[in-house]
């Protein structure tokens, strides 16, 4: 399956039709969100309508929670009607076949305002990435949040930066942190072969 | 206080409170590092509550709220409050897309909140830093919001 990762968008709408039509463009077959599509509600509306054109499937970051899992009359009275009912598709984790998204790591809780506005050391602490490990049943976890590129594999660091693609392939773990859009990043994931294709605006 | 005078934020300091005014955007850099040492400072003198008074500022990025989380999180683990206090329309909106405004009581004026935390009592409540997720918070004073 081909799926058109894109992350921390914080509506910007411009960054965010460039993504949408460079992975289109390579034919994926769904596209998942790793959250923070939202930044304060100025833009959300045209944000969520390409969103939703594009049938994009995610998970709510740190600035979606409230949208995605607040009082929904104070989201409905305070933003666009059809961007909340976007947004309250999201969820806290996907996971499509071995691969599991979130908007943070995986030893946190994404219910947790406090666990959600943590930001991790990049790269994570030998104690931490023990901890992440465990937290998570699939082989590869794919997170946002931090505007950066950077992975490490259950074998080690890895010498990766998003300029070149990066393989997932094989028996080992993978946790891959995707730059954001708002950026102008975004990233192709192959899950039968297991490459990851960043793509830089 | 810090013996170094803020370069980027006012303080002023009441009894058993203080007030916080950032004087320009909280962005990540050096005024948001000053702004955690100040209220570091304010929490290890054991103040009851502290308002942060956004009144000059119209956007706060996030590494900014993430220092206000940070704040709460600190005073919380002693009983303490943060009050928020003049937001500008779009910092109140990124507060409640993030479910932030059941965390943070915002009021429209720094009187106002002060009278609000000397009412409140200094006790570290059950569950604390998990006001969020119990819906514990403080909807009248966000109800307060003006600007």
């Amino acid at each position: 399956m081909r799926l058109g990762l894109i992350t921390d968008i914080h509506e910007h709408v411009d960054e965010l039709r460039w993504a949408l039509d460079m992975l289109r463009r390579e034919r994926v077959d769904q596209f998942v969100c790793l959250g923070d599509v939202s930044e304060d509600g100025t833009a959300i509306a045209e944000t969520c309508a390409l969103l939703e054109e594009a049938g994009v499937i995610g998970v709510w970051g740190n600035h979606d929670y409230g949208i995605c899992t607040g009082p929904l009359a104070e989201m409905e009275a305070c933003f666009d009607p059809r961007a909340v009912a976007h947004m309250r598709t999201y969820k806290a984790r996907l996971q499509i076949e071995d691969c599991v998204f979130s908007h943070i790591e995986p030893c946190l809780d994404p219910d947790s305002s406090m666990d959600l506005w943590s930001f991790p050391e990049v790269p994570p602490s030998p104690v931490r990435l023990e901890r992440n490990w465990k937290g998570f049943a699939g082989r590869r976890f794919f997170m946002g949040h931090v505007h950066t590129w950077f992975a490490v594999s259950s074998q080690g660091p890895l010498a990766w930066n998003g300029a070149t693609p990066l393989s997932t392939a094989g028996d080992s773990r993978y946790l891959v942190i995707v730059d954001g859009v708002c950026r102008g990043h975004c990233a192709l994931l192959d899950t039968r072969s297991g490459e990851l294709r960043p793509f830089t605006r | 206080m810090n013996k170094q005078r803020p370069k980027y934020t006012s303080v002023r300091v009441g009894d058993g409170f203080a007030v916080i005014r950032p004087e320009v955007r909280l962005v990540g850099d050096n005024e948001t590092d000053e702004f955690t040492a100040i209220v570091k400072q304010l929490d290890d003198q054991g103040l009851k509550f502290i308002v942060v008074d956004l009144g000059v500022i119209d956007w706060i990025a996030t590494p900014g709220i993430s220092a206000l989380v940070e704040a709460h999180k600190r005073f919380a683990e002693r009983g303490g409050h943060v009050l928020l206090a003049r937001l500008d329309k779009r910092i109140h909106n990124m507060l409640i897309v993030a479910k932030l405004s059941l965390i943070f009581d915002v009021y429209a004026t720094v009187e106002a909140a002060i009278q609000a935390g000397q009412r409140k009592s200094v006790s570290v409540p059950e569950g604390a830093l998990g006001a969020d997720e119990t819906g514990a918070g403080n909807s009248d004073a966000a109800s307060e919001h003006a600007r």
